[in-house]
């Protein structure tokens, strides 16, 4: 047994008093791990605070937190931090990084964890543990109503996976596709400034796939997605040190070209001339291609997942997803997921292998696809 | 800035006021309160220089900063109420529970399994 006077301690003896307090706390601390707590006599810090003001302050942590485990690590100090942080006024304010939790560290808790948040309403919880439930753990009843429950609250990822989900027919048959409740869907995300939901109008109204063709107006919403894309990116860069920088062309009559200083960025706008990076993946994207990576890639018999590296979504039956028309390589959940993975990666390995129609007897549109050139300001001919 | 002040003020008649008792404040907290305030209502500081200012206010000692958001909450200083709240926050970030409990001296320690 250590002394009060910590004799065991040597190294603390030469600072005196103040760490023979310390040295205490820490041995009854010990004491009282091994044994079963009883009432104690001397209140702690927190004790000093009414209940309103610990509130506040687990308010700010979960807000600010940038992994689960910050947020956890106080769930599991004590029984009145753990009743208070379990206050729905504090789990509806916890932030994308706090309820990102890992594929490999999935478990039973971290369910409850974020159903809790999600109803304490938390709209993001909602959203990701939606997303968990119906293409991950296959509840599709579960996950679609969490999904619906963050769009009726106009949560735009939400309304664009939903979207996704009537376009594909996710969960049921082929018969089951709503052509047009994706396009309403999306139409809703879209004007909240989801950029994918911008760009998967913009390629449905040029289509006229699930509402009436306009490809003027479908070339507008296209733009107007890589503009928020550019801005996005702009606005996070001003932290750091500035990704874009123009510099000068060596040949004169052409214009500036706006350049990534770090490192290699995705020639997202390249027609543009503009080099930037991806966005980061959503947490919710991000649980599923790490869900899927650790059961070997695949999602099931026969059934692929989006080549699209940063969206994750996998097929809920077979041939569900529609291949790259020109090489039939490769597999895309939405045409959003398609123009990008083109720009990304796609179109400097797509290579005409035959003329594929999709599965299920549906001719990819566009002739030029795959890899719509869909960037380019010049309007393909069709 | 203090809400608790300004009410203080409005609800006695200005020729009765000789002084306003806060009776759960100390003195060497209101003193820092008292800086909190004048530097703030200065306009001279631009808003960076503002926020690192906050940032050395605010890198005191936890038994301070506690007293601090008991004061702030007694003045009703929401500004400097979520400052402090804010610095506790990021004390706690990042410790295990273990840390968490010897920091802020907390006796009551019970493992818990439910929530990871």
């Amino acid at each position: 047994m250590r002394t009060r006077r910590g004799f065991c301690y040597p190294q603390t003896q030469p600072l005196s008093n103040m760490c023979s307090e310390f040295t205490n706390t820490h041995k009854r601390q010990k004491i009282m791990l091994s044994e079963k707590p009883t009432g104690e006599e001397d209140s702690d810090f927190f004790d000093s605070l009414p209940d309103d003001l610990v509130l506040s302050v687990l308010t700010k942590l979960i807000s600010t937190a940038t992994s689960p485990s910050d947020f956890i690590s106080v769930l599991i100090t004590c029984k009145r931090l753990n009743g208070l942080s379990l206050n729905s006024s504090v789990l509806s304010k916890a932030s994308n990084k706090t309820l990102s939790v890992k594929a490999k560290n999935w478990s039973d808790s971290a369910q409850r964890f974020l159903k809790r948040c999600a109803d304490a309403g938390n709209i993001e919880a909602c959203y990701t543990l939606g997303m968990i439930r119906f293409y991950c753990l296959q509840n599709r009843g579960s996950g679609a109503s969490l999904m619906a429950k963050a769009a009726m609250k106009s949560h735009a990822p939400s309304l664009y996976s939903l979207a996704v989900i009537q376009f594909n027919g996710s969960g049921g048959t082929k018969n089951d596709k709503d052509l047009r409740a994706g396009v309403a869907l999306c139409a809703r995300a879209a004007f909240l400034g989801h950029i994918d939901g911008l760009r998967e109008l913009g390629h449905c109204l040029q289509d006229g796939y699930g509402v009436k063709q306009n490809v003027i107006e479908g070339r507008r919403f296209l733009v107007q997605a890589n503009a928020r894309e550019l801005a996005a990116v702009l606005s996070n860069g001003n932290t750091k040190q500035p990704l874009l920088t123009w510099s000068i062309n060596p040949f004169p009559n052409q214009p500036p070209l706006l350049r990534v200083t770090t490192g290699s960025g995705c020639p997202l706008l390249s027609d543009f001339g503009c080099n930037i990076p991806v966005q980061e993946a959503h947490p919710a994207n991000q649980f599923m291609s790490e869900w899927f990576s650790i059961r070997g890639g695949f999602p099931g018999q026969g059934m692929r997942l989006c080549s699209n590296t940063g969206c994750g979504r996998p097929e809920t039956r077979k041939h569900e997803f529609r291949r790259c028309s020109v090489c039939g390589a490769v597999n895309y959940c939405s045409r959003a997921c398609q123009a990008l993975d083109w720009k990304f990666r796609h179109k400097a390995e797509c290579a005409p292998v035959e003329r594929w129609l999709d599965e299920e007897g549906e001719h990819v549109p566009g002739e030029n696809d795959g890899g719509v050139n869909v960037d380019e300001v010049v309007v393909l001919d069709r | 800035m203090s809400k608790t002040v300004k009410d203080a003020i409005e609800t006695i008649p200005t020729d009765e006021i000789n002084s306003i008792s806060l009776s759960l404040v100390r003195s060497e907290i209101l003193t820092k309160v008292i800086e909190y305030c004048k530097k703030h209502n200065s306009a001279q500081m631009s808003d960076v220089d503002l926020m690192d200012w906050d940032v050395e206010f605010a890198n005191v000692h936890y038994t301070t900063l506690f007293d601090l958001v008991l004061s702030a909450n007694y003045m009703n200083i929401n500004c400097l109420l979520d400052l402090v709240c804010g610095k506790i926050a990021d004390m706690i970030k990042g410790k295990t529970p273990g840390e968490i409990a010897k920091l802020f001296d907390i006796k009551d320690v019970s493992t818990y399994e439910e929530d990871n």
